[in-house]
């Protein structure tokens, strides 16, 4: 890894508390894979992951509270400290891009940690999986949810994930941006089961299966689009402490 | 060093006094470095400007020099000026009991006595 | 009047200024910060004194480089170059009232990041200086250091927040600290200890580091004050080395009969049944020549009010 990468990654680092680190890099993505994993044992098979991805915004949008909580607010933004140094807003821009790179890391790997598990379960041969058992026809797609790789066919199902994990990433990061306009941790709870509503929703998108690879790559860049606008808003607050914005 | 606050005669003067005397009194020899200006100020727990004024002082009366970078050194005492310096003293403070006897409407006899007799009680 | 009231200016005491400042000029809605001239002595501690609302924060913040639409020119350190940059960042520890570290951060955090936000940041002397001033430290019981350096900055009192700013920049080797009301939010033996490490800070630097703090509270920091810059509605209205203002001005007291006369001369006045007390310059003591008063030399705080009501005043007839 590049100097500069490094540089950037502890520039993000240092932003987060140790609790922060302990709970959303390590404890958020195996909680989320083992619900996800757990869901998909009681008969929804690949469909579980589903449960993953409507998680993930919650658990992303709460957390954010402790670490760039309020950072676009009125009079939070200031930071003098961060302005005494040459070097304060690189370390700023950089801690929240890392963020979102973060976010999307965490979003890929906690999927893709719950699709292996759920796979290397049903090559075990599904104990005590209900025979025949589905979360119900999905409406209005007639696809059932118990296990999209035997449906779809493994290209679809890839395209699947990757939109799972495109659409849960892009809700947090649209959901965080909003939240930092606010203080309040109560406001960061409900915006996130709002995005946790609009991703279970937006679940449904698997009923254009043919499509999905163009809807993943729709959920990426509306999730880039929402990123951008997290990071200007954000610098735009704290440097506009320079000019009295 | 003892520098009291309320006295009325500032501290500056209070510093530089104290410093005189042990320099007379050859207790800062010549050649000897002064404490340094901060540390000093550090020490007494006042500002740099006031002990730098107490410095600025003593050199104006010729007790000290300022060496640059290095701080301010105790000059030779020439043994003539270390007397006229030493009846000076003296003669401040007869003037002051001059004036207190004043105010106590003593006569000069009874001042002239009063002074007989201390002297007297400091030999024995 | 106001001619009389500039400052010494030119002194032989200031070797190097270590902020210059020319034709400073910051407008907000109503008020207006313009300084045409300002130069801070190098290897001192300069007091910024004022009422609140005088611009003291505002001077602290354009000087500091965290607000930076101004008008005017600024020079650190003697250089030739105008303005600040990172390098001149690197050797000012600033600290101020206003949102100054994100509130969610930990104290721990602040060590973390004031190493990457600063190469002259030492760790060692971070931690030594939290638990100096009873921030840190893991002398509170097993889990107590833990507890402590996790805790956040939202929650630590107003006291506790100016004592971990101050730890952050004194970890640092810096040449210049710019504090803004650095005592307010201290209690009074809290204050003492800020004077002891500013001189401290001097005393380190032997005439290489200064210190420019602003303050509305004279009289707890008049023995750690050199120089002294006194504000007014913007402007900078008297200035000078403490010792030499002690010398320009004087306090006089006098008789009852002689107050009317007197009131005439003397920049701030009280008076009673018994007598009058008032400022005066040194050079117009002439001019109570005749009345039976007594005079002495005043201190900083006495000096400060009196110029400040002084320049009230003026503001007003003229106004």
């Amino acid at each position: 890894m590049s100097r500069k990468m490094r540089r950037k990654i502890r520039s993000y680092i240092v932003f987060t508390s140790l609790p922060y680190r302990i709970i959303v890099y390590f404890a958020l993505p195996v909680v989320v894979a083992a619900t996800g994993f757990w869901a998909g044992t009681q008969g929804i098979g690949d469909g579980g992951v589903m449960f993953a991805a409507v998680l993930l915004p919650l658990a992303e949008i709460i957390s954010d509270n402790w670490l760039f909580n309020g950072i676009q607010s009125r009079d939070m933004a200031k930071m003098d400290y961060l302005k005494t140094s040459g070097r304060g807003m690189a370390v700023m821009r950089d801690a929240l891009v890392m963020d979102l790179l973060r976010k999307f890391l965490t979003a890929a790997g906690s999927m893709a940690l719950c699709a292996a598990a759920i796979e290397l379960w049903k090559v075990g041969g599904m104990p005590g999986a209900p025979e025949g058992m589905s979360m119900g026809g999905m409406a209005g797609t007639g696809i059932f949810a118990r296990d999209f790789s035997g449906i779809v066919g493994r290209f679809h199902w890839v395209g699947i994930l990757f939109y799972f994990v495109l659409l849960s990433w892009f809700l947090s990061v649209l959901g965080t941006f909003l939240s930092r306009y606010a203080c309040m941790v109560w406001i960061n709870m409900l915006i996130g089961y709002i995005a946790s509503i609009l991703a279970a929703l937006g679940l449904f998108g698997i009923g254009l299966w043919q499509y999905i690879w163009f809807l993943a790559a729709f959920a990426g860049a509306a999730g880039v689009l929402a990123g951008v606008l997290a990071v200007k808003a954000a610098m735009k607050k704290v440097e506009g402490g320079y000019y009295d914005k | 060093m003892k520098l009291l606050q309320n006295s009325g005669v500032p501290i500056y003067q209070q510093i530089a006094e104290q410093l005189k005397t042990d320099i007379l009194a050859g207790k800062l020899k010549e050649g000897e470095y002064l404490p340094s200006i901060r540390g000093l100020a550090k020490d007494l727990k006042i500002s740099v400007i006031t002990t730098m004024k107490a410095y600025e002082l003593l050199e104006a009366e010729g007790l000290v020099t300022a060496a640059q970078g290095k701080g301010f050194y105790v000059n030779a005492q020439d043994s003539e000026m270390l007397k006229e310096q030493h009846l000076r003293r003296v003669e401040e403070a007869l003037m002051e009991a001059i004036r207190a006897a004043e105010i106590a409407g003593m006569t000069d006899e009874e001042l002239q006595g009063t002074l007989r007799t201390l002297l007297a009680m400091n030999e024995s | 009047m106001n001619e009389t009231l500039t400052g010494i200016k030119g002194h032989s005491r200031i070797q190097d200024s270590v902020i210059t400042a020319r034709n400073l000029r910051k407008k907000y809605r109503g008020f207006e910060l313009s300084v045409p001239r300002l130069e801070l002595p190098g290897g001192f501690a300069t007091a910024l004194i004022g009422e609140n609302g005088a611009g003291k924060t505002t001077l602290l913040n354009l000087l500091a480089g965290i607000r930076l639409d101004f008008k005017g020119e600024i020079s650190y350190f003697g250089r030739q170059e105008k303005g600040i940059d990172a390098s001149v960042q690197e050797r000012i520890g600033y600290t101020g009232p206003g949102s100054y570290f994100l509130p969610q951060w930990t104290i721990s955090q602040v060590e973390e990041i004031s190493q990457i936000l600063f190469s002259n940041f030492h760790k060692d002397r971070f931690s030594a200086l939290c638990g100096e001033l009873g921030i840190g430290g893991k002398s509170t019981g097993e889990w107590g250091g833990f507890r402590y350096s996790s805790r956040e900055i939202k929650k630590l009192s107003d006291g506790n927040r100016m004592k971990l700013m101050l730890a952050a920049v004194l970890a640092r080797d810096t040449s210049l600290l710019i504090l803004d009301e650095p005592a307010s939010p201290l209690d009074p033996l809290m204050r003492d200890k800020l004077c002891d490490m500013i001189r401290t800070y001097l005393e380190e630097g032997d005439g290489e580091r200064s210190v420019f703090f602003s303050t509305h509270n004279i009289t707890d920091m008049e023995n750690v004050t050199d120089y002294a810059v006194i504000m007014e509605h913007g402007s900078i209205v008297e200035e000078g080395f403490v010792e030499d203002l002690k010398e320009k001005y004087l306090l006089v007291k006098g008789e009852a009969a002689d107050a009317e006369q007197a009131g005439k001369i003397l920049f701030s006045m009280s008076r009673s049944a018994y007598g009058f007390e008032g400022i005066c310059l040194a050079e117009n003591l002439d001019r109570l020549a005749g009345m039976d008063v007594a005079v002495e030399a005043p201190g900083l705080s006495q000096i400060c009010v009196a110029v400040m009501k002084a320049n009230t005043r003026l503001k007003l007839s003229t106004d």
